[in-house]
């Protein structure tokens, strides 16, 4: 009885407090790691977005402009009649439940409002009080919220904390997407000048020099040269590919991630090689140089003046037809969105591959079709010679990107690729992938480091899943077709699943297609010894 | 105190209908005023809020994919969770609603010792639904015999299979059973979860203890207390007619009984009800997912032009002729 | 529930004692007990509504932080019961100490659940009726606790290392090519015993050295 006093001690409240959804408050504070730098006044200015200014989540008073209450109310407003998914989803929900233990972020968190149905309810509540009668008639007792300041504190804090993967989609009876409603959340937040800066800064650079990063066409052309030599000097093989080059029959549009950053360029040489063995008139471009779209984490106007320039550039090159390479996001844009948005492009003629002669139907409108549809066609027609055992050293499985799974479908073609090119495949369990798969966390703009604990958390059900390739069958590499994967999936494997490391699917394509007059070629693309694995085998 | 004022609110309801019945002057009122406007707010309501969903835009098609796309000939696609047509859409939303295609999705996997995985179903939920909502509407048709006189054969042939197995007398249905069962259910789950209780609002145990009452009373007339069904279904026929006349006799449970349905009409156009008419127009489930194949037109598409390939080269006219790129603009 | 992952809790042969000590023999006999207050214990630290989820479902990738924490608490309690030396815990300390690194506890948050098992073990021999057992071996039981907890301080603070390290490293692999171009990163040729896969270790020139 004497530990008594030092167990009330060790007792003090470390249970998190029992609070009522309604009660918007957020300590920032408290949770550091688990929301990103709101955007720079300068990134808004360029772009024209309202309420430019410096500022802080912890800050007290965001500096929300004035008469921000019918800013979002007429705003609210205008998108219930501009978007029946909005007002659909506002009306139907039934708070089945069924969404809630699927959305990584709550799985790894527990934090019960990032359940799905949650999230939209935070929404939902505003809704209700300012337009529908019964929610204003019942007020709280309706489940009807008052907008206030920690209304959008906490908007701004759990509509950036939503990866827009649409996994909860799946398992809504009525397809709600909390994608769609994180979409016009944000879009509501950025009237107000909501934003976070790993999204506005991307958008601002992309806008003006035609990607993310803000790099420059002369120093587009240096990297992709630079990039070339190193890829001779592995292979002895000189691509040399062509930039801006009007004429040619088709134009690639990439994300920008493919030629600077790790791994993403060993996929760059992948799609290199590949066109360089099929001799493709297949052209760059150094103004359409990001396929990556970042307005679909902004607003509607935004995607469609990012990706404006891609149709322009084809018109303006005068080419025939598009391939789009590996990128999650940007696919949603280019399958969902582009047509609508940006077309009719009569201007351009329906797929068809110069090489076997196979016409992509499912895209005679859009003009435009995915590398790896593309690349399985021609495997398929026997065109590429392989040698998979210039992968022996991989043990691969594929992580299915969010949006080419649940915005598209895009599930067997990478799959047909990565088995012509790999002896050694292995699928993650079947609840993780394919149109369940597990987002990587850092998609939407969350793929900053300042959110490194959220995406950590939200991670770990993806983590989980290789962990248990890993130890199951060897599995090292994580192959995938999306950009934002491959920078992110790259930490979140080195915390959860140690020694497993990322790959594109045209990486591996790389490694095992056999070019005329290469080197005998003892490494991978990575430079990696081929025979690295066996000779550990043997050791 | 979300399911105390849910439960008092029906409470309250079956009161006044109960107190009401024995009251000549609001017999009237319940067996006669109180249908037609419940009738009429819910034709007039869903229909408003129909209208009101139509009205808004679908600017985009965003299909949520839940199978292969339909692309290389070679590669077998999902026609009805990725359907490539209108067609396969509409078979994509009529399993949607008459099996609960996306509940049934749950799977949950067992890590077995050896790290042998086992998937089990998780379908608690799907069948849990299921049963209250074909219960539900069986229950919904069969009422139909009491509106109409003679009884159409369908409905007979229904009633004599929901009564299959000949138990009680009067047969007790089936149905009643899936329709108390099924309600017991999605009253629990929200009561036990911890997680369904902080999200559950009111709004979403009212209809649940609404049609609860609904149910009780029903069996409690059929099986316990039992009521005139002559006079009752004289009621039915006379509204049906327009020619109404209160029924004699009938007793209170049954005002409480028709009172608890005409809220629940009067209550469904304003509530979280109106996903029976709302699924139809979700946007992810009733689209096809063509949309490189045929082009989507949204009617206010905005006229935005991003920054042009002219403006750029401006920018960077020097840089790219010292790199050697070509240029529009020499 | 037990934990596949993790080999059986071997007895360990430096066990100084010959056979179990009578603490231990008593905790044996209500081992789902103890197991069972003492993930109680771990989960308390998160909301309510998580608490059900995190317990109910065992499915390992639907639930993860449920499933990885019920199976270590379990391995961790079977260590406890053989008497194991708290040093071959690790594994599974790990797997529970690198997940409540990420969730905003804070390390005591984070790490309480090492020392409720004092707590858990009063509990459950109050239940049996045996809690003169602790007489005996109270001593075995604390220094077993502490050993553990301070294995998880160690974990705790190597996990939120390694998430500075992801955080620089990601910083570098954005631009990577840019850097490398303008002789900017240096490689690590010492890939001996590296993963052939994993990320290059990089350093940025005049960087903070790893």
């Amino acid at each position: 009885m004497g530990h008594k006093t030092e167990e009330q001690l060790l007792q003090i409240d470390y249970a998190p407090p029992k609070r009522d959804w309604t009660d918007p408050s957020v300590d920032f504070e408290a949770r550091k790691g688990t929301w990103s730098y709101p955007g720079k006044a300068k990134n808004l200015q360029y772009m024209g977005f309202p309420n430019p200014r410096d500022w802080s989540p912890t800050d007290a008073d965001w500096q929300l402009p004035e008469g921000w209450e019918k800013i979002i109310h007429d705003g609210f407003k205008e998108r219930l009649e501009k978007y029946r998914s909005l007002k659909v989803f506002m009306d139907i929900c039934v708070r089945c439940g069924a969404c809630a233990d699927k959305c990584h972020f709550y799985i790894g968190s527990g934090d019960p409002k990032n359940m799905p149905v949650l999230r939209a309810e935070l929404l939902r509540s505003i809704y209700r009080q300012d337009f529908t009668t019964t929610g204003k008639l019942l007020g709280a007792l309706g489940g009807s919220r008052k907008l206030t300041p920690e209304v959008l504190k906490e908007w701004f804090y759990y509509f950036f904390q939503c990866t827009e993967c649409r996994r909860c989609s799946v398992f809504c009876p009525y397809g709600i997407d909390t994608a769609e409603i994180t979409m016009l959340a944000r879009e509501l937040l950025n009237l107000v000048g909501l934003n976070i800066n790993w999204v506005m800064e991307p958008v601002a650079n992309c806008h003006r020099t035609g990607n993310h990063l803000g790099i420059e066409p002369h120093t587009f052309k240096d990297n992709i040269d630079f990039l070339m030599d190193e890829l001779a000097d592995i292979t002895g093989v000189r691509c040399e590919p062509s930039i801006n080059r009007k004429g040619a029959e088709i134009l690639f549009v990439i994300p920008s991630a493919d030629y600077f950053a790790d791994p993403g360029i060993y996929t760059f040489m992948g799609y290199m090689l590949l066109f360089k063995y099929l001799d493709l008139d297949i052209t760059l471009s150094a103004y359409a140089s990001e396929g990556g779209n970042f307005g679909l984490f902004t607003s509607h106007d935004t995607i469609k003046k990012l990706n404006y320039k891609v149709y322009h550039e084809a018109k303006r090159l005068g080419v025939k037809w598009l391939i789009g390479g590996e990128c999650g996001h940007m696919w949603r844009v280019l399958h969902q969105y582009m047509n609508t948005m940006n077309g009719p492009v009569d201007f351009l003629e329906v797929p068809k591959s110069p090489i076997t002669g196979t016409v992509f139907d499912n895209a005679r409108s859009a003009k435009i079709i995915h590398i790896c549809e593309f690349t399985a066609d021609l495997i398929k027609n026997g065109k590429l010679k392989l040698d998979p055992s210039r992968n022996d050293h991989r043990r691969v499985t594929f992580h299915d990107s969010c949006n080419p799974a649940r915005a598209m479908g895009l599930f067997e073609e990478p799959r047909y690729v990565l088995k012509a090119a790999c002896n050694h495949f292995f699928e993650m369990p079947e609840n993780t992938i394919r149109e369940q798969t597990f987002c990587c966390a850092g998609g939407a703009g969350l793929g900053n480091d300042e959110n490194m604990e959220m995406r950590l958390r939200g991670g770990l059900p993806r983590g989980s899943a290789v962990r248990y390739v890993r130890d199951k069958h060897g599995v090292n590499t994580l192959s995938c077709v999306c950009a934002i994967d491959r920078a992110t999936l790259s930490g979140l494997c080195e915390y959860w699943a140690p020694e497993v490391g990322v790959s594109g699917v045209h990486e591996l394509l790389g490694n095992a297609l056999v070019m005329p007059g290469e080197n005998e070629r003892p490494t991978d693309l990575r430079g990696t010894p081929i025979a690295a694995r066996e000779g550990a085998d043997h050791a | 105190m979300r399911i105390v004022l849910a439960l008092v609110a029906v409470g309250v309801l079956a009161g006044i209908a109960w107190a009401g019945g024995q009251s000549p002057a609001m017999q009237a009122f319940l067996a006669i005023v109180a249908p037609y406007v419940a009738i009429a707010v819910f034709v007039v309501g869903i229909g408003a809020r129909v209208i009101g969903w139509a009205r808004s835009a679908v600017p985009f098609r965003i299909p949520t994919t839940c199978g292969q796309e339909r692309s290389l000939s070679f590669i077998r696609f999902s026609p009805l969770d990725n359907p490539s047509s209108s067609l396969g859409a509409v078979g994509r939303m009529a399993l949607e609603v008459l099996t609960f295609r996306s509940l049934f999705r749950n799977t949950r996997a067992e890590l077995k010792p050896g790290g042998r995985l086992v998937y089990s179903s998780d379908k608690w939920l799907w069948a849990g639904a299921l049963l209250f909502h074909y219960s539900f509407l069986a229950v919904f048709l069969r009422h139909y015999r009491f509106f109409v006189e003679p009884v159409p054969k369908v409905i007979a042939v229904l009633q004599g299979l929901d009564g299959f197995f000949q138990v009680g007398v009067p047969v007790f249905f089936l149905t009643s059973f899936g329709l108390i069962a099924g309600l017991g259910y999605l009253l629990a789950r929200r009561l036990v979860d911890a997680r369904m209780r902080y999200l559950s609002l009111p709004a979403d145990y009212f209809p649940l203890f609404l049609l609860l009452g609904i149910a009780l009373t029903g069996i409690g007339m059929r099986h316990l207390w039992k009521v005139d069904i002559v006079r009752v279904k004289e009621l039915a026929i006379g509204l049906v007619n327009f020619h109404p006349a209160v029924p004699q006799g009938v007793g209170p449970l049954f005002y409480v009984h028709l009172f608890l349905v005409s809220a629940l009409l009067a209550y469904f156009p304003f509530s979280k009800l109106v996903h029976m008419a709302g699924v139809f127009l979700s946007p992810t489930r009733n689209l096809a997912n063509n949309n490189r194949a045929v082009r989507h037109l949204n009617p206010w598409n905005p006229p935005i032009v991003g920054h042009t390939y002219a403006e750029w080269e401006e920018e960077f006219h020097d840089k790219m002729k010292a790199a050697g790129l070509p240029l529009d603009r020499e | 529930m037990p934990a596949p992952r993790y080999p059986r809790a071997q007895s360990s042969r430096r066990t100084p004692e010959p056979g179990l000590r009578a603490l231990l023999a008593v905790l044996a006999d209500h081992r789902e007990r103890l197991v069972e207050s003492w993930l109680d214990a771990a989960m308390a630290s998160y909301p309510a509504e998580a608490q059900g989820f995190f317990l109910k479902s065992t499915d390992p990738f639907r639930n993860p932080v449920g499933a990885t924490i019920a199976g270590a608490i379990g391995a961790l309690a079977d260590g406890f019961l053989a008497g194991a030396d708290p040093a071959s815990l690790r594994g599974p300390l790990d797997d529970i100490v690198r997940i409540r690194a990420v969730q905003g506890l804070g390390p005591a948050a984070a790490l309480r659940f090492v020392f409720e098992l004092k707590q858990v073990v009063r509990t459950v021999l109050a239940e049996a009726g045996c809690s003169e057992k602790l007489a005996q071996d109270g001593v075995f039981l604390e220094s077993w606790v502490d050993a553990l907890g301070l294995a998880s301080f160690e974990l705790y603070a190597a996990a939120r290392e390694r998430i500075w390290e992801i955080r620089n490293r990601d910083v570098t692999a954005r631009t990577y090519s840019l850097l490398k171009r303008a002789g900017a990163v240096e490689e690590d040729d010492d890939s001996c015993g590296r993963p052939v896969t994993g990320r290059r270790p990089v350093h940025v020139k005049g960087g903070r050295e790893e």
